[in-house]
Protein backbone atom coordinates (compact mmCIF):
# COMPACT_ATOMS: atom_id res chain seq x y z
CA UNK A 1 0.00 0.00 0.00
CA UNK A 2 2.95 2.34 1.06
CA UNK A 3 4.48 1.97 -1.97
CA UNK A 4 0.85 2.27 -4.23
CA UNK A 5 0.31 5.55 -2.26
CA UNK A 6 3.97 6.50 -3.06
CA UNK A 7 3.48 5.79 -7.07
CA UNK A 8 -0.15 7.27 -7.05
CA UNK A 9 1.61 10.70 -5.37
CA UNK A 10 4.03 10.68 -8.04
CA UNK A 11 1.55 10.63 -10.93
CA UNK A 12 -0.21 13.40 -9.84
CA UNK A 13 2.88 15.57 -9.46
CA UNK A 14 3.76 14.57 -12.92
CA UNK A 15 0.25 15.46 -14.17
CA UNK A 16 1.08 18.82 -12.57
CA UNK A 17 4.00 19.20 -13.73
CA UNK A 18 3.13 18.39 -17.98
CA UNK A 19 -0.52 19.97 -17.07
CA UNK A 20 -1.97 17.16 -18.48
CA UNK A 21 -5.09 17.82 -15.84
CA UNK A 22 -6.33 20.79 -14.38
CA UNK A 23 -4.66 20.76 -11.27
CA UNK A 24 -8.36 20.67 -8.96
CA UNK A 25 -8.92 17.51 -11.06
CA UNK A 26 -5.93 15.89 -10.69
CA UNK A 27 -5.36 16.15 -6.49
CA UNK A 28 -9.57 15.53 -6.17
CA UNK A 29 -8.92 12.05 -8.24
CA UNK A 30 -5.84 11.48 -6.73
CA UNK A 31 -7.34 11.89 -2.98
CA UNK A 32 -10.51 9.40 -4.02
CA UNK A 33 -7.97 7.00 -5.56
CA UNK A 34 -6.14 6.82 -1.64
CA UNK A 35 -9.59 6.58 0.02
CA UNK A 36 -11.37 3.71 -2.39
CA UNK A 37 -7.45 1.47 -1.96
CA UNK A 38 -7.77 2.06 1.35
CA UNK A 39 -4.61 4.24 1.67
CA UNK A 40 -6.58 6.18 4.64
CA UNK A 41 -10.10 5.76 5.33
CA UNK A 42 -12.97 8.63 5.09
CA UNK A 43 -12.45 9.70 8.76
CA UNK A 44 -8.94 10.15 8.56
CA UNK A 45 -9.05 11.63 5.22
CA UNK A 46 -11.93 14.23 6.23
CA UNK A 47 -9.44 14.59 8.99
CA UNK A 48 -6.41 15.40 7.60
CA UNK A 49 -7.74 18.46 5.47
CA UNK A 50 -6.30 21.55 7.09
CA UNK A 51 -9.30 23.49 7.53
CA UNK A 52 -7.46 26.67 9.43
CA UNK A 53 -5.21 26.79 5.81
CA UNK A 54 -9.03 26.91 4.07
CA UNK A 55 -9.85 29.28 6.56
CA UNK A 56 -7.48 31.61 5.85
CA UNK A 57 -7.32 31.34 2.66
CA UNK A 58 -10.94 31.50 1.71
CA UNK A 59 -11.57 34.65 4.26
CA UNK A 60 -8.49 36.40 2.04
CA UNK A 61 -9.99 35.31 -1.11
CA UNK A 62 -13.52 37.59 -0.08
CA UNK A 63 -11.35 40.47 1.48
CA UNK A 64 -9.41 40.98 -1.63
CA UNK A 65 -12.83 40.13 -3.87
CA UNK A 66 -14.40 42.59 -2.50
CA UNK A 67 -12.35 45.60 -2.23
CA UNK A 68 -10.42 44.89 -5.53
CA UNK A 69 -13.75 45.34 -6.80
CA UNK A 70 -13.84 49.02 -5.99
CA UNK A 71 -11.09 49.47 -8.05
CA UNK A 72 -9.08 50.94 -5.35
CA UNK A 73 -5.88 48.67 -6.16
CA UNK A 74 -6.04 49.75 -9.55
CA UNK A 75 -5.71 53.40 -9.04
CA UNK A 76 -2.95 52.72 -6.69
CA UNK A 77 -0.84 51.14 -9.13
CA UNK A 78 -1.41 53.50 -11.45
CA UNK A 79 -0.57 56.58 -9.28
CA UNK A 80 2.18 54.37 -8.33
CA UNK A 81 3.41 53.76 -11.71
CA UNK A 82 2.78 57.65 -12.63
CA UNK A 83 5.29 58.26 -10.42
CA UNK A 84 8.06 57.38 -12.09
CA UNK A 85 7.64 60.44 -14.36
CA UNK A 86 8.49 58.24 -17.35
CA UNK A 87 11.45 57.20 -16.32
CA UNK A 88 12.03 53.76 -17.37
CA UNK A 89 14.45 52.49 -14.48
CA UNK A 90 11.97 53.90 -12.15
CA UNK A 91 8.86 52.66 -14.16
CA UNK A 92 10.12 48.88 -13.77
CA UNK A 93 11.42 49.26 -10.55
CA UNK A 94 7.73 51.34 -9.17
CA UNK A 95 6.05 48.61 -10.93
CA UNK A 96 7.85 45.58 -9.51
CA UNK A 97 7.64 47.44 -6.14
CA UNK A 98 3.58 47.84 -6.34
CA UNK A 99 3.28 44.33 -7.12
CA UNK A 100 5.89 42.96 -4.24
CA UNK A 101 3.93 45.25 -1.61
CA UNK A 102 0.49 43.68 -3.07
CA UNK A 103 1.67 40.63 -3.33
CA UNK A 104 2.91 40.80 0.59
CA UNK A 105 -0.41 41.81 1.73
CA UNK A 106 -3.06 41.02 -1.02
CA UNK A 107 -1.97 37.25 -2.81
CA UNK A 108 0.61 37.08 -5.84
CA UNK A 109 -2.32 35.87 -8.31
CA UNK A 110 -4.75 38.86 -7.31
CA UNK A 111 -1.71 41.53 -7.31
CA UNK A 112 -0.10 39.91 -10.69
CA UNK A 113 -4.02 40.40 -12.60
CA UNK A 114 -4.47 43.55 -11.30
CA UNK A 115 -0.98 45.26 -12.73
CA UNK A 116 -0.30 43.48 -15.58
CA UNK A 117 -3.08 45.06 -17.89
CA UNK A 118 -2.39 48.38 -16.02
CA UNK A 119 1.47 47.38 -17.57
CA UNK A 120 0.17 47.02 -21.01
CA UNK A 121 -1.54 50.43 -21.11
CA UNK A 122 1.22 52.14 -19.56
CA UNK A 123 3.81 50.25 -21.99
CA UNK A 124 1.26 50.72 -25.15
CA UNK A 125 1.23 54.34 -24.74
CA UNK A 126 5.07 55.09 -23.82
CA UNK A 127 5.18 52.90 -27.10
CA UNK A 128 7.72 50.32 -25.58
CA UNK A 129 7.42 46.51 -25.47
CA UNK A 130 5.44 45.23 -22.05
CA UNK A 131 7.08 41.96 -21.91
CA UNK A 132 10.20 42.95 -20.00
CA UNK A 133 7.93 45.05 -17.15
CA UNK A 134 5.70 42.35 -16.91
CA UNK A 135 8.63 39.56 -16.54
CA UNK A 136 9.81 41.59 -13.63
CA UNK A 137 6.22 41.64 -12.09
CA UNK A 138 6.00 38.34 -12.21
CA UNK A 139 9.36 37.97 -10.39
CA UNK A 140 8.59 40.94 -7.98
CA UNK A 141 5.52 38.99 -7.02
CA UNK A 142 6.76 35.74 -6.36
CA UNK A 143 9.48 37.31 -4.09
CA UNK A 144 7.23 39.92 -2.68
CA UNK A 145 4.71 36.93 -1.60
CA UNK A 146 7.77 35.99 0.17
CA UNK A 147 7.56 38.57 3.18
CA UNK A 148 4.42 37.73 4.61
CA UNK A 149 2.11 34.86 6.02
CA UNK A 150 -0.64 35.78 3.90
CA UNK A 151 1.62 36.85 0.60
CA UNK A 152 2.04 33.20 -1.06
CA UNK A 153 0.08 29.97 -1.13
CA UNK A 154 3.40 28.26 0.78
CA UNK A 155 3.53 30.90 3.22
CA UNK A 156 -0.08 30.02 4.20
CA UNK A 157 0.28 26.48 4.64
CA UNK A 158 3.49 27.10 6.72
CA UNK A 159 1.65 29.27 8.87
CA UNK A 160 -1.51 28.09 9.48
CA UNK A 161 0.67 24.50 10.26
CA UNK A 162 3.15 25.58 12.29
CA UNK A 163 1.52 26.94 15.41
CA UNK A 164 4.56 28.56 16.96
CA UNK A 165 5.01 30.70 13.73
CA UNK A 166 2.86 33.73 13.80
CA UNK A 167 2.29 36.78 11.47
CA UNK A 168 5.39 38.81 13.38
CA UNK A 169 7.88 35.68 12.78
CA UNK A 170 7.08 35.58 9.19
CA UNK A 171 7.87 39.30 8.31
CA UNK A 172 10.80 39.31 10.81
CA UNK A 173 12.66 36.52 9.47
CA UNK A 174 11.73 36.80 5.77
CA UNK A 175 10.11 40.35 4.95
CA UNK A 176 14.19 41.64 5.62
CA UNK A 177 15.45 38.98 2.91
CA UNK A 178 12.06 39.53 0.22
CA UNK A 179 12.86 43.37 0.36
CA UNK A 180 16.31 42.31 -0.42
CA UNK A 181 16.13 40.14 -3.02
CA UNK A 182 13.90 41.91 -4.48
CA UNK A 183 16.32 45.19 -4.86
CA UNK A 184 18.67 43.10 -6.45
CA UNK A 185 16.57 41.13 -8.83
CA UNK A 186 15.56 45.04 -10.37
CA UNK A 187 18.77 45.57 -10.63
CA UNK A 188 19.43 42.48 -12.82
CA UNK A 189 16.67 42.60 -14.63
CA UNK A 190 17.49 46.65 -15.59
CA UNK A 191 20.64 45.17 -16.78
CA UNK A 192 19.19 42.46 -18.43
CA UNK A 193 16.02 44.58 -20.28
CA UNK A 194 17.72 48.34 -20.16
CA UNK A 195 17.64 48.08 -23.90
CA UNK A 196 14.21 47.20 -24.65
CA UNK A 197 13.07 50.23 -22.26
CA UNK A 198 14.25 53.00 -23.96
CA UNK A 199 11.62 55.73 -24.11
CA UNK A 200 10.94 58.82 -26.24
CA UNK A 201 10.49 61.59 -24.29
CA UNK A 202 8.08 63.21 -26.21
CA UNK A 203 5.70 60.16 -24.98
CA UNK A 204 5.43 61.05 -21.44
CA UNK A 205 3.02 62.74 -21.04
CA UNK A 206 0.63 60.33 -22.33
CA UNK A 207 1.30 58.51 -18.91
CA UNK A 208 0.49 61.27 -16.95
CA UNK A 209 -3.22 62.06 -18.74
CA UNK A 210 -4.23 58.13 -17.94
CA UNK A 211 -6.94 58.78 -15.17
CA UNK A 212 -7.11 55.73 -12.87
CA UNK A 213 -9.74 57.62 -10.89
CA UNK A 214 -12.65 56.23 -13.54
CA UNK A 215 -14.26 53.47 -11.36
CA UNK A 216 -13.10 54.54 -7.36
CA UNK A 217 -15.36 57.72 -7.80
CA UNK A 218 -18.44 55.80 -8.67
CA UNK A 219 -18.02 53.08 -6.23
CA UNK A 220 -20.08 53.45 -2.27
CA UNK A 221 -17.87 50.63 -0.67
CA UNK A 222 -14.15 52.34 -1.13
CA UNK A 223 -13.91 53.90 2.15
CA UNK A 224 -15.10 50.71 3.94
CA UNK A 225 -13.33 48.19 1.97
CA UNK A 226 -10.09 50.39 2.32
CA UNK A 227 -10.80 50.50 6.44
CA UNK A 228 -11.44 47.15 6.67
CA UNK A 229 -8.95 45.50 4.39
CA UNK A 230 -5.95 47.67 6.57
CA UNK A 231 -7.52 46.57 9.84
CA UNK A 232 -7.46 43.37 8.78
CA UNK A 233 -3.58 43.46 7.87
CA UNK A 234 -3.14 45.31 11.41
CA UNK A 235 -4.73 42.64 13.57
CA UNK A 236 -2.57 39.95 11.62
CA UNK A 237 0.11 42.32 13.08
CA UNK A 238 -0.91 41.72 16.13
CA UNK A 239 -3.06 38.25 16.08
CA UNK A 240 -0.61 36.14 18.67
CA UNK A 241 -0.81 38.67 20.93
CA UNK A 242 -4.76 39.03 21.10
CA UNK A 243 -5.09 35.27 21.18
CA UNK A 244 -6.56 34.83 17.43
CA UNK A 245 -5.56 32.23 14.81
CA UNK A 246 -4.63 33.73 11.55
CA UNK A 247 -7.57 32.18 10.07
CA UNK A 248 -9.78 33.82 11.98
CA UNK A 249 -8.62 36.89 11.41
CA UNK A 250 -8.76 36.67 7.80
CA UNK A 251 -12.77 35.20 8.39
CA UNK A 252 -13.71 37.92 10.66
CA UNK A 253 -12.33 40.63 8.02
CA UNK A 254 -14.61 38.85 5.49
CA UNK A 255 -17.34 38.52 7.64
CA UNK A 256 -17.05 42.36 8.52
CA UNK A 257 -16.64 43.32 4.92
CA UNK A 258 -19.89 41.36 3.91
CA UNK A 259 -21.69 43.04 6.39
CA UNK A 260 -21.14 46.55 5.42
CA UNK A 261 -19.43 46.38 2.09
CA UNK A 262 -21.70 43.64 -0.31
CA UNK A 263 -25.46 44.23 -0.90
CA UNK A 264 -24.67 40.74 -2.52
CA UNK A 265 -23.67 38.21 -0.25
CA UNK A 266 -23.99 35.35 -2.95
CA UNK A 267 -22.01 37.54 -5.50
CA UNK A 268 -19.02 38.45 -3.15
CA UNK A 269 -19.03 34.65 -1.84
CA UNK A 270 -18.55 34.09 -5.60
CA UNK A 271 -14.67 35.70 -5.65
CA UNK A 272 -13.61 32.55 -3.57
CA UNK A 273 -11.68 30.86 -5.80
CA UNK A 274 -13.44 26.87 -5.22
CA UNK A 275 -11.45 25.30 -7.70
CA UNK A 276 -8.18 26.44 -5.45
CA UNK A 277 -10.46 25.44 -1.80
CA UNK A 278 -10.50 21.78 -3.39
CA UNK A 279 -7.45 21.40 -4.67
CA UNK A 280 -6.20 22.13 -1.60
CA UNK A 281 -8.21 19.76 0.11
CA UNK A 282 -7.34 16.84 -2.07
CA UNK A 283 -3.69 17.44 -1.87
CA UNK A 284 -4.05 17.56 2.16
CA UNK A 285 -5.98 13.87 1.98
CA UNK A 286 -3.10 12.65 -0.27
CA UNK A 287 -0.40 14.24 2.37
CA UNK A 288 -2.28 12.58 5.00
CA UNK A 289 -2.46 9.25 3.33
CA UNK A 290 1.49 9.05 2.62
CA UNK A 291 2.04 10.59 6.47
CA UNK A 292 -0.55 7.61 7.40
CA UNK A 293 1.57 4.99 4.86
CA UNK A 294 4.72 6.13 6.76
CA UNK A 295 6.36 7.42 3.95
CA UNK A 296 6.64 10.96 5.01
CA UNK A 297 9.17 9.49 7.79
CA UNK A 298 10.93 7.40 5.29
CA UNK A 299 11.64 10.72 3.22
CA UNK A 300 12.55 12.26 6.63
CA UNK A 301 14.77 9.82 7.17
CA UNK A 302 16.54 10.15 4.23
CA UNK A 303 17.52 13.65 4.51
CA UNK A 304 18.45 13.21 7.64
CA UNK A 305 20.48 10.33 6.27
CA UNK A 306 21.72 12.22 3.38
CA UNK A 307 22.74 15.16 5.65
CA UNK A 308 23.90 13.47 8.26
CA UNK A 309 21.98 14.79 10.40
CA UNK A 310 23.81 18.53 10.19
CA UNK A 311 21.18 21.22 10.81
CA UNK A 312 22.95 23.05 8.10
CA UNK A 313 22.91 20.86 5.63
CA UNK A 314 19.49 19.47 6.29
CA UNK A 315 18.34 23.38 5.98
CA UNK A 316 20.07 23.59 2.90
CA UNK A 317 18.69 20.70 0.98
CA UNK A 318 15.18 21.80 2.09
CA UNK A 319 15.71 25.00 0.56
CA UNK A 320 17.34 24.28 -2.48
CA UNK A 321 15.26 21.18 -2.79
CA UNK A 322 12.01 22.33 -2.76
CA UNK A 323 13.10 25.26 -5.23
CA UNK A 324 13.63 22.37 -7.60
CA UNK A 325 11.06 20.60 -6.17
CA UNK A 326 8.32 23.73 -7.17
CA UNK A 327 10.20 24.92 -10.11
CA UNK A 328 9.08 21.65 -11.83
CA UNK A 329 6.38 21.21 -10.45
CA UNK A 330 4.26 23.73 -8.34
CA UNK A 331 5.14 25.12 -5.33
CA UNK A 332 1.90 24.57 -3.36
CA UNK A 333 1.74 20.61 -3.73
CA UNK A 334 5.45 20.31 -3.02
CA UNK A 335 5.18 22.70 0.25
CA UNK A 336 1.83 20.57 1.37
CA UNK A 337 3.97 17.34 1.17
CA UNK A 338 6.85 18.70 2.86
CA UNK A 339 5.37 19.87 6.15
CA UNK A 340 4.98 16.74 7.39
CA UNK A 341 8.29 15.74 6.08
CA UNK A 342 9.78 18.81 8.21
CA UNK A 343 7.98 18.17 11.32
CA UNK A 344 9.54 14.79 11.43
CA UNK A 345 12.49 16.24 10.79
CA UNK A 346 12.09 18.15 14.07
CA UNK A 347 10.45 15.66 15.64
CA UNK A 348 13.59 14.47 17.70
CA UNK A 349 14.72 18.18 18.46
CA UNK A 350 14.41 19.26 22.04
CA UNK A 351 14.05 22.94 21.23
CA UNK A 352 11.44 24.64 18.20
CA UNK A 353 13.73 25.36 15.80
CA UNK A 354 12.40 27.71 12.71
CA UNK A 355 15.55 27.55 10.69
CA UNK A 356 13.74 25.02 8.55
CA UNK A 357 10.61 26.39 8.05
CA UNK A 358 12.13 29.41 6.74
CA UNK A 359 14.02 27.25 4.21
CA UNK A 360 11.30 25.78 3.17
CA UNK A 361 9.34 28.94 2.51
CA UNK A 362 12.18 30.59 0.68
CA UNK A 363 12.90 27.50 -1.52
CA UNK A 364 9.24 27.37 -2.77
CA UNK A 365 8.52 31.13 -2.87
CA UNK A 366 11.54 31.69 -4.82
CA UNK A 367 11.46 28.32 -6.82
CA UNK A 368 8.43 29.98 -8.17
CA UNK A 369 9.92 31.80 -10.29
CA UNK A 370 12.24 29.61 -12.36
CA UNK A 371 9.60 28.50 -14.99
CA UNK A 372 6.81 29.76 -16.77
CA UNK A 373 4.56 26.54 -14.77
CA UNK A 374 5.64 27.06 -11.56
CA UNK A 375 3.63 29.18 -9.91
CA UNK A 376 -0.35 30.29 -10.48
CA UNK A 377 0.94 34.09 -10.88
CA UNK A 378 3.25 33.31 -13.94
CA UNK A 379 0.54 31.03 -15.66
CA UNK A 380 -2.27 33.99 -15.15
CA UNK A 381 0.05 36.78 -16.28
CA UNK A 382 1.46 35.22 -19.53
CA UNK A 383 -1.55 34.00 -20.08
CA UNK A 384 -2.63 37.75 -20.36
CA UNK A 385 0.43 38.75 -22.24
CA UNK A 386 -0.25 35.39 -24.90
CA UNK A 387 -4.02 36.92 -25.45
CA UNK A 388 -2.20 40.26 -26.23
CA UNK A 389 -0.51 38.94 -28.80
CA UNK A 390 2.80 39.63 -26.85
CA UNK A 391 3.41 35.90 -25.95
CA UNK A 392 6.42 34.55 -23.63
CA UNK A 393 7.66 31.25 -25.08
CA UNK A 394 8.85 28.92 -22.14
CA UNK A 395 12.72 29.35 -22.89
CA UNK A 396 12.31 33.16 -23.34
CA UNK A 397 11.09 33.02 -19.45
CA UNK A 398 13.35 30.73 -18.47
CA UNK A 399 16.20 32.94 -19.55
CA UNK A 400 15.29 35.48 -17.21
CA UNK A 401 13.41 33.41 -14.60
CA UNK A 402 16.79 30.98 -13.96
CA UNK A 403 19.49 33.70 -13.26
CA UNK A 404 16.73 35.61 -10.61
CA UNK A 405 15.75 32.08 -8.99
CA UNK A 406 19.53 31.20 -8.79
CA UNK A 407 20.80 34.53 -7.25
CA UNK A 408 17.47 34.84 -4.96
CA UNK A 409 18.54 31.13 -3.86
CA UNK A 410 22.14 32.29 -3.33
CA UNK A 411 20.92 35.17 -1.49
CA UNK A 412 18.84 32.61 1.09
CA UNK A 413 21.89 30.71 1.10
CA UNK A 414 23.69 33.39 2.66
CA UNK A 415 21.09 34.50 4.84
CA UNK A 416 20.08 31.05 6.64
CA UNK A 417 23.64 30.14 6.79
CA UNK A 418 24.29 33.75 8.71
CA UNK A 419 21.09 34.08 11.02
CA UNK A 420 18.94 30.75 10.73
CA UNK A 421 21.10 27.53 10.81
CA UNK B 1 -40.66 25.06 -36.20
CA UNK B 2 -44.26 25.72 -37.27
CA UNK B 3 -44.14 26.33 -40.96
CA UNK B 4 -46.00 29.50 -40.50
CA UNK B 5 -43.32 30.89 -38.84
CA UNK B 6 -40.28 28.94 -40.73
CA UNK B 7 -41.39 30.57 -43.47
CA UNK B 8 -41.57 34.19 -42.12
CA UNK B 9 -37.90 33.24 -41.34
CA UNK B 10 -36.50 32.06 -44.48
CA UNK B 11 -37.83 35.41 -45.68
CA UNK B 12 -35.94 37.53 -43.59
CA UNK B 13 -32.35 35.11 -43.36
CA UNK B 14 -29.67 37.59 -44.58
CA UNK B 15 -26.65 36.25 -46.64
CA UNK B 16 -24.35 37.91 -44.31
CA UNK B 17 -21.08 35.61 -44.74
CA UNK B 18 -17.42 35.74 -45.17
CA UNK B 19 -14.87 32.99 -45.63
CA UNK B 20 -12.85 31.92 -43.43
CA UNK B 21 -9.71 33.03 -45.39
CA UNK B 22 -11.52 37.02 -45.41
CA UNK B 23 -8.77 39.70 -43.69
CA UNK B 24 -10.31 41.84 -41.14
CA UNK B 25 -11.08 44.83 -42.57
CA UNK B 26 -13.37 42.74 -45.61
CA UNK B 27 -15.38 41.16 -42.79
CA UNK B 28 -15.56 44.81 -41.33
CA UNK B 29 -17.25 45.90 -43.79
CA UNK B 30 -19.27 42.98 -44.87
CA UNK B 31 -20.49 43.17 -41.52
CA UNK B 32 -20.90 46.79 -41.70
CA UNK B 33 -22.85 46.57 -44.72
CA UNK B 34 -25.14 43.95 -43.53
CA UNK B 35 -26.35 45.80 -39.92
CA UNK B 36 -27.04 42.75 -38.55
CA UNK B 37 -25.34 42.14 -35.18
CA UNK B 38 -22.70 39.53 -36.28
CA UNK B 39 -22.10 37.68 -39.69
CA UNK B 40 -20.78 34.04 -40.23
CA UNK B 41 -17.61 32.81 -41.24
CA UNK B 42 -17.72 30.06 -43.76
CA UNK B 43 -15.69 27.08 -44.72
CA UNK B 44 -15.77 26.31 -48.30
CA UNK B 45 -18.00 23.72 -47.80
CA UNK B 46 -20.18 26.40 -46.47
CA UNK B 47 -20.30 24.92 -42.83
CA UNK B 48 -20.37 27.69 -39.86
CA UNK B 49 -16.76 28.03 -38.29
CA UNK B 50 -17.35 31.37 -36.35
CA UNK B 51 -19.59 34.51 -35.93
CA UNK B 52 -18.19 37.98 -36.27
CA UNK B 53 -19.90 41.01 -34.41
CA UNK B 54 -19.78 44.21 -33.08
CA UNK B 55 -17.74 43.18 -29.89
CA UNK B 56 -15.08 41.17 -31.92
CA UNK B 57 -14.89 44.67 -34.21
CA UNK B 58 -13.94 46.50 -30.86
CA UNK B 59 -11.28 43.99 -29.82
CA UNK B 60 -9.81 44.21 -33.02
CA UNK B 61 -9.82 47.94 -33.76
CA UNK B 62 -9.31 48.95 -29.92
CA UNK B 63 -6.22 47.92 -28.20
CA UNK B 64 -5.86 44.23 -26.49
CA UNK B 65 -5.17 45.30 -23.27
CA UNK B 66 -9.18 46.88 -22.91
CA UNK B 67 -10.57 42.95 -22.12
CA UNK B 68 -7.48 42.66 -19.91
CA UNK B 69 -8.40 45.61 -17.22
CA UNK B 70 -10.28 44.50 -14.50
CA UNK B 71 -11.69 48.66 -14.01
CA UNK B 72 -12.45 51.69 -16.28
CA UNK B 73 -9.44 53.87 -16.56
CA UNK B 74 -9.79 57.00 -18.28
CA UNK B 75 -6.88 56.31 -21.45
CA UNK B 76 -6.52 59.43 -24.12
CA UNK B 77 -6.69 58.76 -27.60
CA UNK B 78 -3.78 58.10 -28.90
CA UNK B 79 -4.78 58.29 -32.81
CA UNK B 80 -1.38 57.33 -34.84
CA UNK B 81 -1.08 54.58 -32.48
CA UNK B 82 -4.55 53.36 -32.77
CA UNK B 83 -4.05 54.12 -36.48
CA UNK B 84 -0.90 51.49 -36.64
CA UNK B 85 -2.70 48.75 -34.75
CA UNK B 86 -5.58 49.61 -37.24
CA UNK B 87 -3.10 48.95 -40.00
CA UNK B 88 -2.21 45.46 -39.27
CA UNK B 89 -4.94 44.22 -37.75
CA UNK B 90 -6.87 45.33 -41.23
CA UNK B 91 -4.96 42.61 -42.90
CA UNK B 92 -5.12 39.60 -40.15
CA UNK B 93 -7.63 36.65 -40.81
CA UNK B 94 -10.96 36.94 -39.57
CA UNK B 95 -10.73 33.76 -38.09
CA UNK B 96 -8.35 35.31 -35.62
CA UNK B 97 -11.10 37.45 -33.99
CA UNK B 98 -14.26 35.42 -34.66
CA UNK B 99 -15.87 33.71 -31.87
CA UNK B 100 -17.36 30.24 -31.72
CA UNK B 101 -20.58 29.90 -33.73
CA UNK B 102 -24.14 30.12 -32.51
CA UNK B 103 -26.09 27.75 -34.93
CA UNK B 104 -29.42 26.35 -35.50
CA UNK B 105 -31.10 24.10 -37.73
CA UNK B 106 -34.25 25.47 -39.92
CA UNK B 107 -35.30 21.83 -39.80
CA UNK B 108 -35.33 21.03 -36.23
CA UNK B 109 -35.09 23.83 -34.19
CA UNK B 110 -38.39 25.42 -32.54
CA UNK B 111 -38.68 29.87 -32.22
CA UNK B 112 -38.44 29.17 -28.66
CA UNK B 113 -35.22 27.84 -28.49
CA UNK B 114 -33.79 30.13 -30.96
CA UNK B 115 -35.35 32.62 -28.31
CA UNK B 116 -33.16 30.69 -26.03
CA UNK B 117 -30.20 30.62 -27.89
CA UNK B 118 -30.03 33.87 -28.34
CA UNK B 119 -30.68 35.01 -24.46
CA UNK B 120 -27.63 32.96 -23.46
CA UNK B 121 -25.14 34.13 -26.14
CA UNK B 122 -23.44 37.03 -26.29
CA UNK B 123 -23.90 38.00 -29.77
CA UNK B 124 -27.54 38.25 -30.73
CA UNK B 125 -27.26 36.68 -33.73
CA UNK B 126 -27.50 33.11 -34.83
CA UNK B 127 -26.59 31.34 -38.12
CA UNK B 128 -28.91 29.46 -39.37
CA UNK B 129 -28.42 25.65 -41.15
CA UNK B 130 -30.45 23.60 -43.21
CA UNK B 131 -29.36 20.30 -43.40
CA UNK B 132 -25.17 21.10 -41.79
CA UNK B 133 -24.89 24.22 -44.59
CA UNK B 134 -25.31 28.07 -43.62
CA UNK B 135 -28.22 29.37 -45.02
CA UNK B 136 -28.55 32.61 -43.53
CA UNK B 137 -28.26 34.64 -40.22
CA UNK B 138 -30.53 36.30 -38.38
CA UNK B 139 -30.40 39.30 -35.57
CA UNK B 140 -32.27 39.06 -32.19
CA UNK B 141 -34.16 42.06 -33.06
CA UNK B 142 -35.49 40.70 -36.60
CA UNK B 143 -36.10 37.36 -34.80
CA UNK B 144 -38.41 38.86 -32.22
CA UNK B 145 -40.25 41.14 -34.41
CA UNK B 146 -40.95 38.30 -37.26
CA UNK B 147 -42.30 36.45 -33.97
CA UNK B 148 -44.25 38.97 -32.67
CA UNK B 149 -45.45 40.49 -35.75
CA UNK B 150 -46.77 36.66 -36.41
CA UNK B 151 -48.68 35.68 -33.55
CA UNK B 152 -49.47 39.50 -32.26
CA UNK B 153 -53.51 40.12 -32.56
CA UNK B 154 -54.62 42.69 -35.45
CA UNK B 155 -57.90 44.22 -36.05
CA UNK B 156 -58.99 42.82 -32.31
CA UNK B 157 -58.26 39.18 -33.29
CA UNK B 158 -55.22 36.96 -32.07
CA UNK B 159 -53.75 34.48 -34.61
CA UNK B 160 -54.19 31.02 -33.64
CA UNK B 161 -57.40 31.96 -31.32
Amino acid sequence: MEIAAGIIFALVLLTLAFDWVQRTKAALIGALIFVLIGVLDLEHAIEAIDWPTLGLLAGMMIIVGITEQTGVFTFLALRIAQLSGGNPFWLMALLALVTGVGSAFLDNLTAILLVVPITLVIADQLRISPIPLVLTEIFASNIGGTATLIGDPPNILIGSHVEELDFIDFIINLAPIAIFTLVVAIGMLWFMFRKQLVIDPSRVHELEAIDAARDVRGSPYVTRSIVITIGTVVVFFVHSWIGLEPAVVALGGATLLLLVAAPNVDEALGRVEWGTMFFFMGLFVMVGGLEEQGLVERVADLIADATDGSSVAEGLAILWGSAVGSAVVDNIPFTAAMLPVVDELQANDAVFDDGNWWALALGACFGGNATIVAAAANVAATGVLERVRQPVTFGAFLKAGIPVTIVSLGISTVYLLLFQL
Amino acid sequence: MHEMLEARLREALVDAAVSQTTTFAEAAEVLHDSTLPAIAVLKDDHTVVGLFGAKELIRGIFPGYLSELRHRISIPDDLPGMAAHVAEVGVESVTEYMVEPHTVDIDTTSAVNIAEDLLHSDIRAVAVLEDGRYIGVIGALRFCWLVYSSLAPSDGDAPFD
